[in-house]
């Protein structure tokens, strides 16, 4: 589905809901892997997931066409998964490593986790690197968007993009490599 | 090193979702936006109301305090007759001044000159005299 027919779509107030259900139907699967790769629990991705098209639906009235689609998605379900981990994190007085213990430990323990051992391995891996720059590697190696589309989802200039995807890289070589 | 980030299978993920999961969120979402309502230029002003409602309270705050009485008098009025005398005698104080708290300072300034409490020479005070043009209101007031 054309991002530009479901934009028209929603824009007149006669056709917005039909319009919001294509939104959701072709940005739904996308939305929640985004969410789930960095909340790992099925069930706070789901719960994420439903925030976040209720979010979209709560200000479809602020979208500016000339934004893209995607990258205006993107952006507000990065920031529900930024938000749900501070919230996590306040919430239980844990620091940034007992959360990615926390986590870690759903990928040994959770349901619905399958894969093979390097594939659980990588994730990880991933896990220990701090939230954004676990969203920049997500988002450059697996969903391999361009850094612009990056930029422009997270407000970074793609220079420091680049070098925090570098960074998340090797760090994540060297964890595969000791473990 | 990088090799073993490239030789890593990335999809699928190691990540699974109920049987027919992605069927059923469509509707939970639909029935969820069905009780929310949509950002509407509407709900956009009704959003400004509570920056509305504060900044009406903060002029409404700002005019009630210009209107109350002033304080000064209220302090001036718990001092005694002898802690004003003393500050007076004790503070260099000229008549023009104590006049310009006064309500009727023309009373107050009968019979004093205050030409001789203005370090003015002559030539500065025709200069002032003809930049107010004194001559023009006299002919007016008359």
């Amino acid at each position: 589905m054309e991002d530009s027919f479901i934009i028209s779509k929603i824009q007149d107030p006669e056709t917005i809901n039909y319009g919001f259900n294509l939104l959701v139907k072709t940005y739904q699967e996308r939305v929640y892997w985004h969410v789930r790769k960095m909340v790992i629990d099925h069930d706070d991705a789901d719960d994420l997931t439903q925030n976040v098209f209720i979010k979209i639906w709560k200000s479809l009235g602020n979208f500016r066409e000339e934004a893209r689609l995607y990258t205006w998605i993107y952006r507000i379900a990065t920031n529900e998964c930024l938000n749900f981990l501070k919230k996590k994190r306040r919430k239980f007085m844990i620091p940034i490593h007992d959360v990615a213990g926390e986590l870690s430990n759903k990928i040994d323990q959770g349901t619905y986790i399958s894969g093979d051992e390097i594939q659980l391995k990588l994730q990880k891996a991933i896990l220990t690197l701090p939230d954004k720059q676990r969203l920049v590697f997500n988002m450059r190696y697996f969903d391999e968007l361009k850094f612009d589309d990056i930029a422009e989802i997270t407000g970074t200039s793609v220079g420091a993009l680049k070098a925090s995807y570098h960074l998340a890289a090797k760090k994540i070589e060297i964890f595969l490599t000791e473990h | 090193m990088k090799n073993q980030l490239d030789h890593i299978n990335k999809t699928p993920l190691p990540f699974e979702v109920p049987d027919g999961y992605f069927d059923q969120l469509q509707d939970k979402i639909s029935e969820k936006v069905s009780q929310a309502p949509t950002a509407s230029p509407i709900r956009f002003q009704w959003a400004l109301v509570p920056a509305f409602v504060v900044t009406v309270l903060v002029c409404f705050a700002i005019l009630n305090t210009a209107n109350e009485p002033d304080r000064s008098s209220d302090l001036l009025a718990s001092l005694t007759n002898e802690e004003i005398f003393f500050y007076l005698e004790n503070t260099e104080i000229s008549e023009a001044e104590i006049a310009a708290l006064s309500t009727e300072p023309e009373t107050l300034l009968r019979g004093v000159n205050i030409m001789d409490q203005m370090d003015i020479d002559e030539d500065d005070f025709s200069q002032l005299m003809e930049h107010y043009d004194l001559d023009d209101n006299i002919s007016q007031d008359i």
